[in-house]
């Protein structure tokens, strides 16, 4: 015959498990949390290092080579858009441009200063467009700016505002960044001189 | 009867003497545990003041270094036949060695270093200083009636020094202190150290600033300025 069972064992060991399962979830999602947290300051930095390595490979389309369609005007029925190099071909590149703010990554002046690069996301059909990986891709743009005279230098009548925006899709995330390039005589439009950052009169982030 | 007699001697005890031991040991084992556990609770305690005054530090350097990096960028200005000047705030970077002004043009920094909405200015100024109940505080001091906001609390120390570039070629750089700056835009970064005191940590009376000598912490960063006028 079976004694009546009394003890509390079974209920103290279940109490016991409860405990310990609800610990271990809470710690299981403070990690999730934490790594979460350091998922998205890593895939920021790194988007941040693309777009401005995007700066620097626009600099570089901006610099040459110069006999290339992307920097010479072509003749008189020629329609691409390239890199000019004095006022006068600068109207004939704003007359290639018609009505479209950008092509090929070329822009024409889209007014002053602006923190955000919200209105850049509708442009990204007119970017020049680099694939870094299967999620992420990068895209810049040059506006190039003809200077006032007391501006302008023997190196170039134009500075050069660059935007750039890195995009990924898992997760999503953008990140943009805006600089302004003059030509001097150590780096020069002619030149291909690597430029470090600090080449920049201007380097700012964007945002949304 | 025989079974009586069987259980009872089947149920033998221990001795006084052997429960005396056993109970010494028990509390001797449970005292360790308890001494071991007070131990890590204070270690993770401190562990964890020590953690958050990192926390505040990175935060506070790293909005330092982002309002310096941004600080003094020009604007844009267009005239009438859409040709472009460099326009940069008309008032230079200034400070002293324990407070700084940065800077900026509202149009291409459309918050003030609080993260709040710029005032209608045209321009904002970042004002950091150490106040006097220990707090890293700023605020934009062009804007009327703005308050300071605490950064960081349980400041003991903060000092900022001044790399200016030197006259003549080639390339030289010097840190300064602020009544040694002769040229502020001259001035291409700015050295800031911030020594804080967290709970469970002191430090010793006769350390001088930002040469911590007990447990507290003293980070160093270098924010270069990017922006020049041109």
């Amino acid at each position: 015959m079976m004694h009546q069972q009394q003890g509390l064992a079974l209920p103290t060991v279940m109490a016991l498990s409860l405990m310990g399962s609800v610990m271990l979830l809470a710690e299981w999602r403070g990690l999730t949390l934490a790594e979460g947290f350091g998922q998205n300051a890593s895939q920021r930095w790194a988007l941040q290092q693309t777009t401005q390595a995007a700066l620097l490979r626009a600099v570089q389309d901006i610099q040459g080579p110069l006999t290339d369609s992307r920097h010479q005007a072509g003749s008189s029925k020629a329609t691409q858009v390239f890199f000019p190099n004095s006022t006068k071909t600068w109207a004939t590149l704003q007359t290639r441009l018609g009505t479209n703010d950008c092509l090929a990554g070329i822009c024409k002046p889209l007014g002053g200063d602006s923190h955000s690069f919200t209105p850049w996301l509708s442009r990204l059909s007119q970017a020049q467009t680099q694939v870094v990986s299967s999620s992420t891709s990068v895209h810049y743009w040059v506006e190039v700016l003809p200077l006032q005279t007391k501006w302008a230098t023997t190196a170039s009548p134009f500075v050069y505002r660059i935007t750039a925006l890195a995009q990924s899709q898992r997760p999503s995330a953008v990140v943009g960044v805006q600089a302004l390039w003059h030509p001097t005589p150590t780096h020069a439009a002619s030149n291909a001189v690597p430029m470090p950052l600090s080449g920049f009169i201007r380097l700012l982030s964007l945002s949304p | 009867m025989g079974t009586l007699i069987h259980s009872r001697r089947s149920q033998s005890g221990h001795t006084l003497a052997q429960t005396l031991v056993g109970m010494a040991l028990s509390m001797l084992v449970v005292g360790a545990a308890l001494a071991l556990f007070t131990g890590l609770q204070a270690s993770h305690r401190q562990l964890q003041a020590q953690a958050d005054a990192h926390g505040r530090l990175n935060t506070a350097l790293n909005l330092l270094r982002e309002r310096v990096q941004r600080g003094a960028a020009p604007e844009l200005a267009f005239d009438s036949k859409g040709k472009a000047a460099l326009s940069p705030p008309p008032m230079d970077l200034q400070g002293s060695d324990n407070s700084l002004s940065v800077p900026q043009v509202r149009s291409l920094t459309p918050a003030d270093c609080q993260g709040h909405r710029a005032s209608d200015w045209y321009w904002l100024m970042d004002d950091f200083w150490l106040s006097t109940r220990q707090e890293l505080v700023c605020k934009d001091s062009w804007r009327d009636a703005s308050v300071y906001q605490a950064l960081v609390d349980g400041v003991t120390a903060l000092q900022f020094r001044y790399a200016q570039v030197l006259p003549g070629a080639p390339l030289q750089m010097q840190w300064l202190r602020a009544d040694q700056v002769s040229d502020w835009q001259a001035v291409t970064a700015i050295a800031s150290c911030i020594q804080v005191q967290y709970d469970g940590a002191t430090l010793a009376a006769t350390s001088s600033p930002c040469t911590p000598m007990g447990k507290g912490l003293a980070w160093r960063g270098v924010a270069v300025m990017r922006h020049h006028k041109p």
